[in-house]
């Protein structure tokens, strides 16, 4: 299959919200393989990561920040993008994906964030080619599989 | 670095720990700066560079005890250390802000004396701030959609135990026993 979804280590898990890795046989997204280079071999956790996870467990837990990671709510379009932010040696830092409900049927309400790539945010403006890349990736069928295969759903 | 998919990642070593835990000051540092006070500015206060105050809130991973409460006075703001029971959770750390979200919804208590005279009770709309010793007269009441009579005592009111889920149980006008002091309830939203 030419797409795979890799669980994040160490992550809060809540049965609400959960963030995962796209990866890909295919085309080149590149946002696990950036996460994982944070850290040096044999070294103890970069604080790069540190605070990637940091935002990844406020959001997981429910919390708001605008600074840490957000949503296009406001645009229909992107409505189901999402984005985690930080900041490495003065550059502004992406992680860029969609959110998807997963378990329809046996919990609803429960939010899936799907990273796919990593960008580095030189203007004031989204690169659009994320989100569309984002929307894209959303409704295609193999990454959908994907999602189903790791948190198949289940009647109530 | 081990990995592990069974603890949470502080839980990894205690450099992690303290990262975790410093983000979440760091979080109520900028939220106490809002749009108002800018990194500069807070600089100015601290009689640090710019640069110090960007790098400690960009990467809080070396904050000294000393140091969160010099920026804390700094925006006037108070801390408390709080250890609290749950080591080794898969759910990970608990955000200050549900800490102060609790003291907030007790009324924001200062002494044990407070804490026992006063409550919040919250229905679908409203929480209520209330005298516990006014609870003492209805330790029977009626949960109006499930028709029966619930026995509860001051303590089990203040644990929110018999707080009304919305649209079940939930009380559609204030109950009469309530007194008029009302605060809005925390809206929930979902970003993204």
């Amino acid at each position: 299959m030419p797409y795979s979804i890799k669980a994040i280590s160490g992550l809060a898990t809540s049965t609400r919200r959960s963030v995962v890795f796209l990866l890909s046989d295919e085309c080149n997204l590149d946002a696990e393989t950036r996460f994982s280079s944070m850290n040096e071999p044999n070294k103890s956790r970069s604080n790069q990561q540190r605070n990637v996870l940091n935002r990844m467990d406020y959001w997981i837990g429910g919390g708001h920040n605008d600074r840490w990671f957000h949503g296009w709510p406001n645009q229909p379009r992107y409505a189901g993008c999402f984005t985690f932010k930080w900041n490495y040696r003065d550059i502004d830092q992406r992680f860029y994906g969609f959110l998807c409900n997963p378990l329809r049927e046996s919990n609803p309400r429960f939010q899936l964030c799907v990273l796919h790539s990593h960008g580095e945010k030189v203007q004031q403006n989204t690169e659009p080619g994320f989100l569309e890349l984002a929307i894209r990736l959303s409704k295609t069928p193999s990454v959908l599989k994907a999602i189903e295969e790791v948190f198949p759903d289940q009647e109530k | 670095m081990t990995d592990s998919l069974d603890r949470h990642w502080t839980d990894d070593s205690t450099d992690d720990y303290l990262h975790g835990i410093s983000s979440g000051f760091v979080r109520a540092i900028e939220s106490a700066m809002g749009d108002d006070i800018t990194q500069g500015q807070l600089a100015e206060r601290l009689g640090v560079s710019e640069s110090r105050v960007s790098q400690v809130l960009n990467n809080p991973g070396n904050l000294t005890l000393r140091k969160i409460i010099e920026y804390s006075r700094a925006l006037r703001l108070n801390v408390a250390i709080v250890a609290y029971e749950g080591r080794g959770s898969k759910r990970g750390l608990v955000p200050p802000e549900i800490f102060e979200k609790c003291w907030e919804k007790l009324g924001k208590p200062h002494d044990f004396f407070e804490f026992d005279t006063c409550a919040v009770v919250t229905d679908s709309r409203y929480s209520y701030i209330i005298d516990v010793n006014s609870l003492i007269n209805i330790v029977d009441f009626e949960l109006p959609s499930e028709g029966v009579t619930t026995r509860a005592s001051p303590m089990q009111a203040i644990t929110g135990r018999y707080r009304p889920a919305v649209g079940t149980t939930g009380f559609s006008t204030a109950p009469p026993w309530l007194p008029a002091y009302q605060i809005p309830q925390y809206s929930e939203r979902d970003d993204g």
